[in-house]
């Protein structure tokens, strides 16, 4: 196969927060460069380029990876979750609301990345206690708040999350 | 150089079609946290990227009677997560378990770690002390391998990601008495390159080591094998720590780090090294102790 | 901390923060504008060379690239702090590693990258120098041709007569301490959208502290007039000092967009934000403490030697608070200070977070200490001895309006000592302990006869709600929430019919910025006394319409009301529409520029030049594994004298926040050269806390209830740092019985000085 004949540009298919999404994209694109300025959800941060800070956390399959070190090739066939994501118009999930609430948000860049680190665990595992929340948070780097106050909404969401009627829980 | 094509194959044979396809102008990427950062600092001489990540068939864990089979696509997560394996190779999770942040864990994977080849990568000391070998493609052929003899260099494995597909991790079942641990010690707790690590497995008859495999980082160009050490351990009984710490004292003998203005000096690293062999060996010394794993 | 809400009453959310939580909040790289470029900037890989020419024909070739900019492109104004001696650009030689040569537009990110590598520059190395010793030698290489000895600027500042009480001593200790280079490591990288409007006037848009001071700095470097240049301030994503002073990048995007004829973007990577930004200004400071038998401190002399690295931002100012205010934290009879600031070719120093207090407070915290143990005095005691206290006048002639110092000391210790953690046996291999030292800050400062205040617009809208306008910074501290709180307290109102609008020069009132922890005191005192006055405007409409004395009338809640028959009620809402919409034509509006009755400094340096003077006590227990080396610090008490708590979350926060960065300062963070050349380039080199490094925090508030301050409040955004380094020190040497007197304080240096038998040759640092 001569390196002419080799399509580059490809259309992906992904569920971008919950809704089926096309997009055309190079092969060298990167998540978070796709998200930020081809779909303008400017909600996910670039704290660095290079993976050592977590401003830029999606969730991948519900799981948190750094989109700026992510081909957006990965995504194909996969569901990504963004931070406008979590809840539509002027809602808020209940991490958002807690994360407000307990006081963990100052310059807010890393709130977004955190929020999903957050979401994932607490979809996961319904009562984490403080080492199990250190540890899914140990990936995003807060600058502002020394991370108290983030331990706190961590565990406020969960209660709120526990008190809800299944019903009613954001999709 | 950038890439100008970008492959996700579904199947073994589609990747290495590829492979062949394009030359050696392609690359094998699976999690792509070692490979994107210098692909972005143009240190990657490559036209396309072949992701593995996709490919079912190595995506998996695998528990057979004589080996836990890693697929190639698996990830530090998966690894780390997995409760039999927590079980039987401690060492291994607790080394994925301490990789990065759990955003890189998702994504990274154990062949990544090993094929990076750098000398403190934690993944592959674990590895390297539980005798792990790796399935790899090349030329057309399935090769196996013991991972700590695929090393060409710092920074260089003897895998080339352009013609070769590595397909699986072997990590031999542990027969009888055993006991393997894995630490590392760095400046702060988490999302932080070590200044030393280390695995050890010890395979016991009765209370007696009947033979030790040490990896140790970065005290060399690659994962470290104190062979002295290890002769040192042999017949020495579990609980008898001094022997333990003699053993330890003589790995970091055998060791020889670097002066690193980042992350320390030639010196400590050394004596760092031989506290942490010592609190591994005492560790793996523990599980030992305890009643034999059901295998 | 005890429960205490905050000025209305009841828990407020930042009243920016639900924008942030759901990813709306717009900072700098989320903006984009018609036709904009994005520029790349090519900096040199030499410390110090001539620079002999500049190609840039290939660059311009490259499609995509729209202009490129050298120093040919650019005037020669000096700009800068109080030195200014940096241009847009370098003519004739490179002064660091890391200073911009040039600038290149294009259509995107990766084509001005790929444009960077087409331009050729051909340079002359020339000899350079590191360290600011090596900098003073004689025949060393001259970094600026005007500054002789490569000494930028140079203190003496004496207090009393110091030969005479260093004379009456019964003992006399001398020792020396040092801190390093380190950043402000704020998450959000700096950078800044420039465009030129159709009649001239330059926007730009840039996430800064002191947006007005940007604005007449981006000016003079262009030398055009300030009222040519507007500043907008989106969301900024951490600061800490960093992003107070203008950049070189400022001025040359602004060149590159007039050139380019389009709007263009500049946004540092991370790796450039380790190359250029400004660390914190490294000091190597000797300690001469005299004291009597019974812990009196009599007198203090210091000797300062600070690194400017290649251009003067701050780091003068930085020397001289450096070299002043630990004299006003203890009552001695006598100080003196000799300081010098030196260059050398490395990356300019700047201000970050206690801005050269943080530095001396380590020295001088970590010499009581050191001095009292050899006294066989309690640190603690010898301490509160000496303490400055409320009303006093100290040597460089601040009044203490209010000071908790003791206060704060006090509760600090004792808190340290309940609820220890559980002690882990661990074969005595762990060694704990406690140390604990104290600091006195600023919220704000006058220098001379400058303006030391701030201002503030308050307009009611005709539905009701009131329009707050403000020239102070919110980098995350929460300033517009406490700006809201003290309007709705003021005023009566809801604070959620509080809006404080976006900081455009063009609109907002003259203010001098977010650093010295000024903002709530005078910013809010801006806010404050405007909200009075319109007040009075609103109670005076409301007297005419209800017919009663405005002195009877009363706001809560929204509503005016008169106080003796609150049934007798008019909305405010109901208010500004009938005031604004008919003929009455009220404005509603207040403008008050504020000024704190303090004196400012004469040319000695001396004088009342703070609004308020704040204290704190940190004291921290620490663990240390004498195996390895590294310390762990458990916990930490950590007492404020705030003034008054108007938000008592937000001031949590900064005490977590403050928290951090010291032990991240004292323990783990350093910026590392090697024979000159820069090697933390990479946040994976750089250890910042993570979660998983955190102490358990034991906020404490003091509140004493300053006089100046809206409500009795004081800043508390830098005093949350000061005496965390210092503390710690202290506690390791309570632990193990050794004293390291040069940060970080890595594991590698416990565990040489646990261990001298294995003769660790240490790095030089």
């Amino acid at each position: 196969m001569s390196m002419s004949q080799i399509p580059t540009r490809k259309k992906i298919e992904f569920i971008l927060n919950g809704r089926p999404t096309r997009i055309d994209i190079e092969p060298d694109e990167l998540l978070i460069d796709v998200l930020r300025d081809r779909l303008l959800l400017t909600g996910t941060k670039k704290g660095c380029g290079e993976g050592e800070c977590g401003a830029c956390t999606i969730l991948l399959n519900g799981k948190p990876v750094n989109s700026c070190l992510l081909p957006a090739m990965k995504v194909a066939g996969q569901a990504v979750l963004t931070i406008e994501g979590l809840a539509p118009d002027e809602a808020l999930d209940p991490i958002q609301e807690s994360f407000l609430e307990a006081g963990a948000v100052q310059c807010g860049f890393c709130s977004p990345g955190a929020i999903l680190a957050a979401k994932a665990l607490l979809d996961e595992q319904k009562n984490p206690d403080e080492a199990a929340i250190k540890s899914a948070l140990s990936g995003n780097i807060c600058r502002c708040t020394g991370y108290v106050q983030i331990i706190e909404a961590v565990k406020l969401a969960a209660e709120k999350m526990n008190a809800q009627p299944p019903a009613s829980k954001p999709s | 150089m950038s890439i100008a094509y970008y492959a996700t194959p579904k199947t073994v044979a589609e990747a290495l079609g590829a492979l062949a396809e394009l030359d050696g102008r392609g690359m094998i990427i699976a999690g792509g946290t070692d490979l994107v950062p210098l692909i972005k600092q143009n240190r990657v001489d490559a036209k396309a990227l072949i992701d593995i990540s996709g490919v079912v068939e190595i995506r998996g864990l695998a528990f057979e009677p004589e080996a836990l089979t890693i697929g190639a696509a698996a990830t530090h997560h998966q690894v780390c997560s997995e409760p039999r394996i927590r079980e039987i190779w401690p060492a291994l999770a607790d080394a994925c378990a301490s990789i990065g942040s759990p955003q890189i864990r998702n994504i990274a994977t154990l062949t990544g770690n090993v094929v990076n080849a750098q000398p403190a990568a934690d993944a592959a000391i674990a590895l390297v002390a539980l005798g792990a070998r790796m399935e790899f493609m090349a030329a057309g052929e399935l090769k196996t391998e013991l991972i700590e003899k695929l090393y060409a260099g710092l920074g260089r494995s003897k895998i080339d990601p352009r013609k070769e597909m590595v397909t699986a991790i072997k990590v031999p079942r542990p027969g009888g008495r055993h006991g393997n641990a894995y630490g590392r010690i760095s400046p702060r707790n988490s999302f932080c390159m070590p200044i030393v690590n280390a695995a050890a497995a010890l395979d016991c008859e009765g209370d007696r080591i009947v033979s030790a495999r040490l990896a140790m980082g970065p005290v060399a160009e690659t994962p470290f094998r104190p062979q002295r050490a290890e002769a040192e351990l042999q017949n020495v009984e579990l609980r008898n720590t001094r022997a333990l710490e003699a053993a330890a004292v003589l790995a970091s003998q055998e060791a020889n780090p670097r002066s690193s203005c980042l992350r320390g000096c030639a010196d400590y690293r050394k004596e760092l090294s031989r506290v942490l062999v010592k609190r591994v060996l005492e560790k793996a010394a523990a599980m030992a102790g305890r009643e034999s794993i059901q295998t | 901390m005890e429960s205490k809400t905050t000025l209305i009453g009841r828990p407020v959310v930042p009243v920016d923060g639900k924008d942030k939580v759901k990813g709306r909040a717009k900072y700098l790289d989320d903006l984009q504008l018609p036709g904009m470029l994005h520029a790349g900037i090519l900096r040199s890989p030499h410390a110090h060379a001539r620079i002999v020419g500049i190609h840039t024909e290939k660059a311009m070739a490259l499609p995509g690239v729209a202009a490129v900019i050298t120093a040919a492109d650019c005037p020669d104004h000096r700009f800068g702090c109080d030195l200014p001696d940096a241009t847009i650009l370098p003519r004739d030689k490179v002064r660091f590693a890391g200073e911009e040569v040039a600038a290149v537009s294009a259509v995107s990110r990766k084509i001005a990258r790929q444009a960077l590598d087409l331009i050729e520059v051909e340079y002359d190395p020339l000899p350079a120098v590191f360290e600011p010793e090596d900098a003073l030698k004689p025949g060393a290489p001259l970094i600026h041709a005007d500054k002789p000895g490569n000494i930028a600027i140079a203190y003496q500042i004496e207090r009393g007569d110091f030969k005479r009480a260093l004379a009456g001593c019964d003992h006399v200790f001398e020792e020396e301490f040092s801190t390093p280079r380190v950043l402000p490591g704020y998450m959000e990288p700096f950078g800044l959208i420039a465009h030129w409007e159709p009649d001239g006037r330059l926007k730009i848009i840039t996430g800064i502290q002191a947006a007005f001071q940007a604005r007449s700095e981006i000016a003079k470097a262009l030398g055009i007039n300030p009222s040519r240049v507007s500043i907008q301030v989106p969301a900024i994503g951490g600061a800490f000092g960093g992003k107070i002073w203008i950049r070189n990048f400022h001025p040359l995007i602004a060149l590159l967009a007039k050139k380019s004829e389009r709007p263009v973007k500049y946004v540092m990577t991370r790796e450039e934000e380790f190359m250029a930004s400004r660390p914190r200004v490294p000091a190597k400071i000797k300690v001469k403490l005299g004291m009597m038998n019974d812990g009196t401190m009599v007198c203090k002399e210091m000797q300062i030697l600070t690194e400017n690295g290649a251009f003067s931002w701050a780091a003068p100012k930085v020397t001289l608070n450096m070299s002043m205010r630990t004299d006003c934290l203890y009552r001695y009879q006598a100080t003196r200070v000799e300081a010098r600031l030196v260059y050398t070719n490395k990356t300019p120093t700047s201000g970050f977070r206690g801005y050269g207090n943080s530095q001396s407070h380590f020295a001088v915290e970590s010499m009581i200490d050191i001095c009292a143990r050899r006294l066989g005095l309690d640190p603690l005691e010898v301490r509160l001895k000496n303490a400055a206290s409320q009303g006093d006048t100290t040597l460089h002639g601040w009044h203490l309006r209010s000071c908790g110092l003791s206060e704060c000391l006090q509760k600090a210790s004792a808190a340290i000592q309940e609820n220890r953690p559980i002690r882990e046996e661990k074969g005595g291999l762990f060694k704990r302990g406690i140390g604990i030292a104290c600091m006195n800050h600023v919220s704000g400062n006058r220098s001379g006869e400058n303006f030391d205040g701030s201002s503030s617009m308050v307009r009611f809208q005709e539905d009701g709600k009131l329009a707050v306008y403000h020239g102070e910074s919110d980098m995350g501290q929460g300033s517009r929430t406490i700006f809201a709180l003290i309007a709705a307290k003021t005023l009566g109102i809801p604070v959620e019919d509080v809006i404080v609008m976006p900081l455009d020069t063009d609109v907002s009132p003259f203010c001098f910025g977010s650093y010295s922890s000024r903002v709530t005191t005078v910013g809010g005192k801006a806010v404050y006394l405007a909200s009075l006055k319109v007040k009075k405007q609103l109670l005076d409409f409301a007297g005419r319409l209800m017919d009663a004395p405005p002195e009877i009338l009363e706001i809560e809640n929204g509503e005016v009301f008169v106080k003796s028959t609150p049934d007798r009620k008019i909305p405010v809402a109901d208010l500004c529409q009938k005031a604004i919409r008919s003929k009455t034509t009220l404005d509603l509006t207040a403008y008050v520029a504020y000024d704190p009755p303090t004196q400012g400094t004469d040319k000695n340096f001396f004088g009342d030049y703070s609004s308020a003077y704040t204290y704190a006590a940190q004291a921290v227990e620490v663990e240390v594994d004498t195996e390895t080396g590294q310390v762990r610090i458990l916990r930490v008490a950590s007492a404020h004298d705030v003034g008054y708590a108007v938000n008592p979350s937000g001031i949590r926060g900064q005490v977590c926040g403050g928290i951090a960065q010291g032990a991240g300062w004292g323990l783990y963070e350093n910026i590392v050269y090697e024979n000159g050349v820069l090697k933390t380039v990479s946040m994976r080199n750089y250890n910042m806390l993570t979660i998983n490094d955190i102490p358990e925090i034991v906020p404490i508030l003091v509140e004493t209830h300053d006089p100046v301050g809206p409500y009795g409040a004081k800043g508390v955004g830098e005093p949350t740092l000061i005496p965390m380094a210092p503390a710690i020190a202290n506690a390791i040497q309570d632990a193990i019985g050794h004293r390291f007197k040069h940060l970080p304080i890595t594991a590698e240096d416990v565990f040489a000085a646990l261990h001298p038998e294995c003769n660790i040759s240490l790095m030089e640092r």
